[in-house]
């Protein structure tokens, strides 16, 4: 986890078609917050993306390089008072060397944020 | 390159964010529809893992260069920076992560702009080396 004190994964279910579903405590105690913003805490879009890279990495198995994100639409202010509970869907299609991703972050029927990428084995960490 | 027109914590004259998320901490020049920013990539920033500066860092270097730029006219009328948010992200793509002592340099362009929301597209380098691209809608919360 990069962003150690961001949030705590409850727990995961597995769908029928195939997705995962995280179920999600975005922690307002996060030192994220003393910054984004001073007075008025707003969960920052890039945290909800690594987060979303993190659930995929899970049922990847493996770390991921999210090197071509190629579409991502954050529809509703997430804020760690309000939304103290989402869920994280994801659908992690492996295609030779990469990973077709679609998740959303959102809570039942809602919708907060739509992910669309591709990613790849990640590197980074063994070099 | 020029010297910089704000560096450090002279930034917090342009954008809302505060450590430990500050992202942006060069700013070279802006005009009505470009800007020009910058990031010394440190070890104790809070994106870094191992060596190198991970993809939320670089995404968020983006958007926060697009605050400092919505900062840059109010900061010449002396009006404090407004809270901007990412609406969307298009077509990031990374070509290699940045690593521990890069300097970023990021250059922005506005595409457009309508009701509150302005797309631009950045390319971000060291030195002459393209390391990511992108295009970015953010929206300014008007008071």
């Amino acid at each position: 986890m990069l962003i150690k004190d961001y949030y705590t994964i409850e727990n995961v279910s597995k769908k029928g078609d195939g997705t995962s579903c995280f179920h999600i405590h975005l922690r307002p105690d996060s030192t994220i917050y003393e910054g984004h913003f001073p007075g008025e805490p707003v969960s920052p879009g890039v945290c909800n993306i690594q987060m979303i890279k993190e659930c995929a990495e899970q049922v990847a198995g493996k770390p991921l390089l999210l090197n071509n994100l190629q579409q991502c639409r954050l529809t509703t202010l997430v804020t760690p008072l309000v939304h103290t509970q989402v869920e994280v869907t994801i659908q992690l299609e492996e295609k030779g060397e990469v990973y077709k991703l679609k998740a959303i972050l959102g809570k039942g029927e809602e919708s907060y944020l739509e992910l669309k990428a591709e990613l790849i084995e990640d590197t980074y960490k063994t070099n | 390159m020029n010297k910089p027109l704000l560096e450090g914590e002279g930034l917090y004259k342009l954008i809302p964010q505060r450590n430990p998320i500050v992202m942006v901490d060069t700013f070279f020049c802006a005009d009505e529809t470009s800007a020009e920013t910058g990031l010394h990539v440190q070890s104790g920033n809070l994106f870094c893992e191992g060596n190198f500066l991970r993809e939320p860092g670089m995404i968020e270097h983006v958007a926060q260069s697009a605050a400092a730029f919505a900062g840059y006219a109010p900061y010449t009328k002396g009006e404090a920076p407004k809270l901007g948010f990412i609406g969307e992200v298009k077509k990031f793509k990374i070509v290699r992560l940045p690593k521990v002592g890069d300097f970023l340099h990021t250059s922005l362009r506005v595409l457009g702009e309508a009701a509150g929301v302005t797309l631009i597209s950045a390319e971000t380098k060291v030195e002459e080396e393209v390391l990511a691209t992108c295009q970015m809608k953010i929206f300014i919360k008007e008071d």
